[in-house]
Parts: structure tokens; sequence; C-alpha cells
């Protein structure tokens, strides 16, 4: 083919093609190609392990908390000159003393009723809404095979001495500031120190406790290892509250007044794989002018089951100290 | 001048002389100056351009006459002239007319980069080294690219019986 023709096909090229090729785009080197995904990448992987770390320790969110909603009501006499009785009344039912007895797995809710009346001979101080501040101690007898304590949510083992600290002064607190349920699901009786007995009562989930109330510095042969030595009972009766349970994961988590009733806060995980022999005990200072000895007694007990929630209660109601 | 840079280098390429290239600017915009109007080019730089590759051209004829060399021309056409039928198989205007016709219908089909390159190289009579400038490639790259857009033209014409 001779130039002149190659020169003909040339020209007959459209113009729009001559337009563009006189200025063409140019390509984007290729190292800058190859760089900017990988600089994209570096970045990504940088954000993700500056954020996935923060959103591992998100705690999670507080969930309303369906519980096991057994209650139990035990009638004491409680006398005048700080003698008590013994129990003049028992629980109109069987007590289940397991999720499954009462047919229900751990996920479900139990609804087995027990209620009796409370009543103490005592005469009552009146109304009393004021809750004032109070000091808990928690000793934790030996236990080689628990690994979780109520109180810190964190595992250890062995001897543990802890003191918490709630703060209850204030005018007239709610109920729902004070404790976040307004159910009680067990009723427990008072006991005062001058009649310790070895009693114990069985609570649902195979807990067992035992509530004193101290007005005075007991005897050497009675006063419990757990007791304060230097708690001044010119200004405060001291409640001495002790759980024996499968359950660690036990607290006492509030107390509040309500007219003529003290009622105690508790808390139980109902986890899974409970240990033998677990001794959780919580000494409450309380000012003796709010006549505590005449107040009838009770403890909203409530089982819980999402561990997160439990330790995020305990968290919240108990300053370690 | 708007095109001045680009007119001119399209004038050096082909007579590859920067007297003959001014001289062949100069020429194209008389030129223009004369036929606009009458004309009225839709593109005023492929106007510009076509004038100047032509009167390019006609200066390269006679820088043969005179054995003057350094164009790019002759080998973009050599390179071309290998894709394309042979003189003798051109019979006559109307084969002519149907291969101009396929060849365009080949660029038309090419992604535009490669058109481009295709038309900077062999209308433009762009080196190589320019082409790797303007295209940002390596000059191996346009020489292997080029070379392969030869071969699809000599495929494709001779699926269409042209060559």
């Amino acid at each position: 083919m001779s130039q002149a023709e190659i020169t003909a096909l040339l020209n007959s090229l459209p113009d729009e093609w001559i337009d563009s090729a006189a200025a063409p785009q140019k390509r984007k080197p290729i190292s800058l190609l190859r760089t900017v995904p990988a600089i994209a990448a570096c970045l990504a992987v940088l954000i993700a392990a500056a954020v996935y770390p923060r959103l591992r320790g998100t705690t999670p969110p507080r969930v309303p908390e369906t519980t096991a909603a057994v209650t139990q009501s035990v009638t004491t006499s409680v006398t005048e000159s700080g003698q008590s009785t013994s129990q003049t009344g028992q629980p109109s039912g069987t007590v289940p003393t397991t999720a499954s007895e009462t047919g229900l797995s751990d996920s479900q809710s139990a609804s087995a009723v027990f209620t009796t009346e409370t009543t103490a001979s005592g005469s009552s101080s009146g109304q009393q809404t004021a809750v004032t501040t109070g000091t808990a101690v928690t000793t934790v007898p030996d236990s080689a095979s628990r690994t979780t304590t109520t109180t810190t949510g964190q595992e250890s083992t062995g001897t543990e001495h802890t003191t918490i600290e709630w703060d209850l002064t204030g005018e007239c607190i709610s109920t729902e500031e004070t404790v976040p349920y307004s159910v009680p699901v067990v009723t427990i009786p008072l006991r005062r120190w001058e009649d310790i007995t070895d009693e114990v009562l069985m609570l649902p989930n195979t807990v067992t406790a035992d509530f004193r109330l101290f007005t005075a510095l007991p005897q050497e042969d009675d006063l419990p290892e757990w007791l304060p030595p230097d708690f001044d009972f010119a200004e405060n009766d001291c409640l001495v509250v002790s759980f024996e349970s499968n359950c660690a994961d036990l607290a006492v988590t509030g107390i509040r007044l309500e007219g003529d009733s003290a009622v105690l806060a508790v808390s139980c995980l109902d986890a899974v794989g409970y240990q033998d022999g677990f001794i959780c005990c919580y000494t409450l200072k309380i000012p003796k002018s709010l006549n505590i000895n005449r107040k009838r007694f009770r403890a909203e007990y409530r089982h819980m089951t999402d561990d997160a929630v439990f330790r995020g209660l305990v968290k919240e109601y108990l300053i370690l100290g | 001048m708007q095109y001045g840079a680009l007119c001119r280098s399209l004038a050096r390429n082909i007579t590859g002389s920067r007297e003959d290239a001014e001289e062949c600017l100069n020429d194209a915009l008389l030129k223009a100056w004369e036929t606009i109007p009458p004309a009225h080019p839709e593109s005023l730089r492929a106007y510009l351009l076509r004038i100047v590759r032509n009167s390019a051209l006609n200066r390269l004829e006679q820088q043969k006459a005179k054995k003057r060399g350094g164009s790019e021309i002759p080998a973009a056409y050599d390179e071309l002239a290998e894709c394309l039928p042979a003189k003798d198989n051109v019979a006559n205007q109307v084969e002519q007319k149907e291969l101009q016709a396929a060849v365009r219908a080949f660029l038309a089909e090419l992604p535009q980069h490669q058109r481009d390159l295709f038309v900077r190289r062999y209308w433009y009579a762009s080196s190589a080294a320019e082409l790797s400038e303007l295209f940002g490639l390596s000059e191996n790259n346009v020489r292997v690219t080029l070379s392969r857009i030869r071969k699809r033209l000599q495929k494709y014409l001779q699926k269409e019986g042209l060559l």
C-alpha cells in the first residue's frame, strides 16, 4: 500500500478521534494504583484495631431481669423485751428448692407463690421513711472450690474479707431508687440475737439464711466472728445476715424502710454450676433511731438469670471499701 | 496561537525538521485564513491539524527528493503497511473506500486509550518516546500495545475479506 493511500486512509479518520488523541488521558502511574489500596487497607486495619478492643470492652446493656418469683412467708413474733419466740407460722405450701422441681427450666420463670401473714408483737415506732447510712461487712470463709465472689464480680480463691458500704442517706428514698424492683419474693423472719438458734431457714434455690439483729454487744461465746469488734452499739444496731448456699453469687444490695417494715434487698445469681459450702455474711449498721427491732423485717429475694445484670446490680449498689 | 504547540509538534514529527515544521505551520495558518470562511469546521483543532499534516506531508515529499531525513512518517507508515493490503490488492477506488470504512469500524471498537494511541502514532506520527510521556506508559509498553493493535487490525481485515 502506498504512502498516499495510507495518508488517504488516515485522513478519513473522524475529527473527534483526532481531537481526542490531541489530549490523551494519561494513565496513573502503576505505583500509585498499587499504593493507594495498600494504604487504604492499612488504615482499615489500624481503625479496626483501635475500635475493636473498645467494642469488646463495652459492658452489655442492662435488660429487665426475669425473676423466678417464688414467695415464702414465715411469721415470727418479736417481744418487746427483745426476747423472740420460735416461729409461729410455717409456709403454707411446699417450697420448691430448685427451679427444676417446679418443672421449669432455668430460663423459665417460676411462679409458685407462698404467702402468709407476718406479724410482730412488738409495738411499732411508727412510720419510718428516712433511710440512713449503713455499713455492711462481707466475710467469705475459706472455700477452696469457690471461684466467684458476690461483691467484686472477680474470680478469686481462698479467704476474702471485703468491706462494703452504701450510702442510703437521704429523705424518703423511693422504692424505685433504692431497689430496682418492687415485688417481694421471699419473706424472711427476723431473729433477735438473744434467741440465737441453729435453726436456719431454707430458702428457694437451696439457699439457707440466718438474720440476726444485735442491739448490744453479745457475749463472747455468741459473738459471731464476722461481727466487727469495734462496732458502736450505743449508736447503732447490728444486723447480721448470713447465707449458706450453693450459690456463690449472692449479695445484699440494699435496705429500705416501708412504714413499719424494713425490707432487705437480696440478689442471687441463678447460675448453673453451684458449689457447696459457700457462706456469705453481711453486717449492716442500722441507727438505733430507726427502731429496726420494732419493725417487721423481710427480704426481697431476687433470683437473676443474667450474670451481667447481677454484676451490674452489685457494682451499682455496693461501694467497695 | 492556541494550538500552535500541537501543530508544530505534528509538523516536526512528519518533516523531522524544526525549520520545516515552522514553515508548515505558517502555510497551514495561511491556508486556514483563506478557507475560513467559507469552511465552517466543527473542530477548529482537528481542521488546523489536518491542514498542518497535509502541508507537512507535501514538504516531506520535497525532502525525499532532496534526500533529507529525520521524519517519523516512513517508520510509522511502514508499520501500518504491514497490516494493510498490498498495493495490488486495492484494485479500485471502491475497495479503497471499503478499506477506510473497515479501519474506522475497527478503531471505533477499540477502547479509547488504545484508539488515541493508534491515532497519535499513525496520524500524528508521534515517536514512541513521545507517546510514552503522553500516555504514561513505558516505551516498550507503547510498542507492544501498538503491535497488538496492528495484529488485531490485520485479523479484522482478513475476517472482512479485505486482506
